[in-house]
């Protein structure tokens, strides 16, 4: 009976460990979209970002590498009129999900605004990013579900705008 | 060329010309169904291919329009997902831009 209750209790701790670590935009936040003067809504999985990577042209063959290995793409972005449109417990319901299987890489504070960039480990690589910013009037939450290693991240350094990640 | 040598003998020769001589037995059938078969079978043929024909270019009409129709929501739908995916690397990008511009110059106050 105990072998049983052990590997019942393994599985269920792997089980739950796999579900701290999948993240989800909490319904709070997607309903800030209705106050929002402009919001951007993306939700790619798997397929539609294979699709994706089928039409992507000749000098975006960088992009269609990174995107050819990733599981999802989450973003949601929000642009107020006015300052108090969204709240603390509105980011602190995306931070909750981030406690586990997470590991916060960059926190940075100045002037109202406050990005914080998220990393999942998946064995020796990047399992997924989400960068979290929060300013007076703007919100914006992504999430790259899937592989990313930092030298793909380099390799986008200068393309679209995407820096290359300081180490 | 029958010769003839006297008038009557014409008569003679003429009736027997037009003598009246049966046809061989079952000769009436085979001629109705030889008329009744041959040229009806071959309509029928003709329209049988043509019903055919006509069935293979609907099919292949239809069948063409569907996969045309497939093929062009497959293609909006991608090009939809090309901007939607450049889209959010921008906006991860811009973020990122951003928290590097922080960091450096945080690290230059500190020089």
């Amino acid at each position: 009976m105990k072998p049983i209750i052990g590997a019942a209790a393994l599985t269920l701790a792997f089980s739950s460990n796999l579900l701290a670590q999948s993240f989800q935009i909490p319904d709070r936040i997607e309903q800030l979209a209705p106050k929002a003067r402009e919001s951007v809504n993306i939700t790619l999985d798997g397929p539609l970002l294979q699709l994706a990577s089928q039409f992507m042209g000749a000098n975006e063959q960088e992009v269609k590498q990174l995107v050819s290995n990733l599981k999802a793409v989450h973003v949601r972005s929000f642009e107020f009129d006015r300052e108090g449109q969204f709240s603390d417990a509105d980011v602190e319901s995306v931070r909750v999900q981030l406690r586990t299987g997470w590991s916060r890489i960059i926190d940075t504070r100045e002037e109202g605004e406050h990005v914080e960039i998220y990393v999942k480990r998946d064995k020796e690589q990047l399992g997924g990013v989400v960068i979290l910013s929060a300013e007076r009037r703007e919100l914006a939450i992504v999430h790259i579900d899937g592989p990313i290693n930092l030298k793909q991240l380099s390799l986008l350094g200068g393309h679209l705008g995407i820096p290359v990640i300081p180490r | 060329m029958m010769r003839l040598q006297k008038p009557h003998e014409l008569d003679d020769a003429l009736r027997e010309a037009f003598r009246r001589v049966d046809p061989p037995p079952g000769f009436a059938d085979r001629v109705v169904r030889r008329a009744s078969q041959s040229p009806v079978r071959t309509t029928i043929g003709t329209r049988a291919w043509l019903r055919w024909a006509a069935a293979a270019v609907l099919v292949m009409a239809v069948s063409g329009g569907l996969w045309y129709r497939a093929e062009e929501r497959r293609r909006v739908e991608g090009e939809e997902a090309r901007r939607q995916v450049l889209l959010s690397l921008q906006i991860a990008g811009s973020k990122l831009n951003a928290v590097q511009m922080k960091i450096n110059r945080h690290e230059e106050s500190r020089q």
